[in-house]
């Protein structure tokens, strides 16, 4: 174990040193930015790493230890990349400066605020996730499913498995396994969502500074967006949603600033900064399918953005700032830009190029339909198009607004998850600012657009708030917008704002210390077992106790069989440590007891597992039937095995 | 009567300061309850968890 964390170690030295080259060509000189890019250039870089490595079989802790050191060796001895790595750390001293100056600006309340909200934030971080195993009903179909697949089996590859979903873009999933293959345990897996928490923060104070607010209000957006339920809750949810959430409003900040560059004047910047946008988008693409939902709001944003009255020049001057842009190029920075885009290109279009290969359809296993008509078949769910979702959707969203249906989950129930300061503070500054802030203007209704657009092509769902966690950036934003308008003068309304400001992120706090959802029981349970044993099957939030119960009784030396549904639960069968090796079943209905037995005895297991809110009740019934007729026995409630002939 | 762009302005933000006080008399009920409810859990239980956590480390 204790050379697996030194592989962990190595290899995030080598990740670390390789971002700090690529920062270097993609670096602006602007902190807030720069600090955005450098945490999105890090995430990507080793989900880029994971994934080449694993998809030629080598995601063992011990090759990734070699191949980092080698890395390392390379970049020490070549010289231009040795420079380079020592002129990054002047030039960190010089951002540290930088910083300190800004954090200096901000009014001590705000600082001292700061302070105990990160702490109680990174206490509450640390808690969750070494106390719980995963628990979310999606990371156990499908999303962990793939992590515990190729942590297991050191290799990425499709996974064989009834939840058709494992075969969806999964650039989230590389990036969890990171968390899991050096310990080969999923004790820190949940962790894997605190980069992308980070990566929103910054680029909420980014979008605020892009937009002319001051240090204070642009600190006081981003504070308040990360204090967003719904944010927290799926951050350690282990999930992809947060990814996106924060892809999307780094999009956004990139994107306004190619439109405003000529004003900024980093001209020279925009061919980076378009190559850089690119990334963040194929990332996106590789991560999530809905990012074709966020593509309207942007499309909105750049070209409204692009035509007001003080970019009349925008589109005329383009060419010219191009090549211009194209020329101050050196031939190695050209390179290094076209060998970003090229990698980025593998890895938002890797998923859907195999699952076209596979399944002949690049959205496998969503389908599209237009009213009745279907344009793409589909082995889960077709997304609708036609405007009949969006009323519909429209209803749902104004029943689910002010968060009275239900108690704030990970899932989202019949909530918008935007917590205290979305509902108080941030709906009302932000109509204020769609009528008084001009400047705004643009920005907020390019997020309703987005917003729109996922309404219109989204079955009603009472979860579907979780593909819209991005849109209280722009609440927090028009709050901001408007905080900067409270003269300092005006110190009984700063005063009051101020407290309120407080009293919604510590209640948005407050009720996210435990997910909502893990009863004192559940949480006495995990902390009485030894963290290595923390098994998800014991944590029953979701999971039915057969499972636990199996795990009794089948031993990791051998392989278990399982059968579930299209929506069923197979993550808590690998155990926390990943050492139980699953195989699926297919069974039907109709299938007799032999084929059954036959099948079973091909992959290599007597064992048959089911549960009865997880499996078929036909399959159930046949395997019952099988029970009967001798070909199997049952020495726990719906675990089966193959009797001996 | 008239008023000043200074004292427009601090009309301007005192309604929206209303408004705020509005939307949170609002959000109140049923939130304040569950936020409340989730803070006798996390003082009864969270925090004593929680050290014992702390002492498990050491």
């Amino acid at each position: 174990m204790i050379l697996n964390i030194v592989a962990w170690i190595v290899c995030f030295i080598f990740l670390l040193a390789f971002t700090i080259l690529v920062f270097s060509v993609f670096r602006t000189n602007q902190t807030a930015i720069d600090l955005c890019v450098f945490t999105f250039l890090w995430i990507f870089n080793i989900s880029l790493f994971m994934l080449l490595l694993g998809l030629v079989g080598l995601l063992q802790p011990l090759v990734l230890l070699l191949v980092s050191l080698v890395g390392i060796l390379i970049i020490f001895a070549v010289t231009s990349l040795r420079k380079s790595i020592v002129a990054s750390g002047t030039q960190f001293q010089v951002f540290l400066r930088v910083c300190r100056h800004h954090w200096r600006e901000l009014p001590r309340w705000l600082k001292t605020f700061s302070i105990l909200f990160f702490l109680i934030g990174a206490i509450r971080f640390a808690f969750l996730i070494w106390a719980l195993p995963p628990f979310v009903w999606d990371s156990l179909t499908y999303h962990l499913t793939n992590v515990a697949e190729w942590t297991q089996k050191g290799r990425i590859f499709l996974v064989d498995a009834p939840v058709v979903r494992v075969a969806l873009p999964s650039n989230y999933e590389v990036f969890a396994t990171w968390f899991t293959v050096f310990l080969h345990h999923d004790a820190v897996v949940e962790a894997a969502g605190i980069p992308a928490y980070i990566l929103a923060f910054l680029s909420v104070l980014a979008l605020g500074r892009r937009y002319q607010l001051s240090i204070s209000a642009s600190w006081i957006a981003a504070l308040a967006y990360i204090s967003t339920p719904a944010l927290i809750l799926a951050t350690t949810g282990t999930k992809n949603d947060p990814q996106m959430a924060a892809l999307f409003l780094f999009a956004v900040v990139l994107l306004t600033g190619i439109i405003g560059q000529p004003e900024d004047g980093a001209g020279k910047n925009l061919i980076k900064q378009i190559v850089l946008l690119a990334m963040v988008m194929l990332y996106a693409a590789g991560t999530k399918i809905y990012l074709i939902h966020l593509l309207p709001g942007l499309l909105f944003i750049g070209l409204f953005e692009s035509i007001g009255p003080k970019r009349k020049q925008f589109w005329r001057q383009l060419p010219e700032r191009f090549r211009v842009s194209w020329h101050a190029l050196s031939p190695t920075v050209r390179i290094q830009l076209l060998s970003s885009l090229l990698v980025s290109v593998f890895m938002g279009v890797f998923w859907y190029v195999r699952s076209i290969i596979v399944f002949h359809n690049p959205f496998y296993p969503f389908g599209l339909k237009y009213g009745d008509a279907v344009i793409l078949d589909a082995a889960h769910k077709a997304f609708p198009l036609g405007f009949e979702r969006l009323p519909e959707n429209i209803i749902s969203f104004t029943q689910k607004f002010g968060d009275k249906l239900y108690k704030i989950i990970p899932a989202l129930r019949d909530t918008t998850g935007w917590g205290w300061f979305g509902h108080i503070l941030g709906v009302p500054a932000t109509i204020w600012a769609l009528i008084r802030r001009k400047h705004l203007r643009v920005l907020i209704l390019g997020f309703l657009v987005t917003l729109l657009a996922l309404f219109y092509s989204t079955r009603p769902s009472p979860f579907n708030m979780r593909y819209v966690i991005w849109f209280p950036a722009i609440l927090a934003l028009g709050f901001a917008s408007m905080y900067d308008r409270i003269l300092t003068q005006f110190r009984f309304e700063r005063f009051a704002f101020n407290t309120i400001f407080a009293f919604c992120l510590g209640c948005n706090l407050l009720l996210t210390m435990n997910y909502n959802r893990i009863t004192i029981e559940q949480f006495s349970l995990m902390l009485d077992t030894a963290v290595v044993d923390r098994d998800a099957a014991i944590l029953s939030v979701y999971v039915p106790d057969e499972y636990k119960e199996a795990l009794e009784i089948v031993s990791n030396a051998e392989v278990l069989g399982y059968n579930v549904s299209l929506d069923g639960l197979i993550y808590p069968l690998y155990r926390a440590d990943y050492s139980q090796r699953i195989v699926y079943i297919p069974v039907s209905g109709d299938d007799s007891c032999e084929n059954i037995a036959a099948r079973m005895e091909t992959a290599g297991t007597k064992w048959l597992f089911t549960a009865e809110t997880m499996t078929e009740t036909s399959v159930r019934s046949n395997l019952q039937k099988c029970e009967h007729a001798g070909f199997l026995t049952s020495p726990r409630r719906g675990l089966y095995v193959l009797l001996e002939e | 009567m008239s008023f000043s762009k200074s004292e427009s302005k601090r009309l301007e933000i005192f309604v929206m300061l209303i408004v705020c006080v509005g939307f949170l008399i609002w959000y109140w009920t049923p939130q304040f309850g569950r936020t409340i409810n989730y803070s006798i859990l996390l003082f009864k239980h969270w925090f004593p968890n929680f050290f014992s956590f702390l002492a498990g480390l050491f």
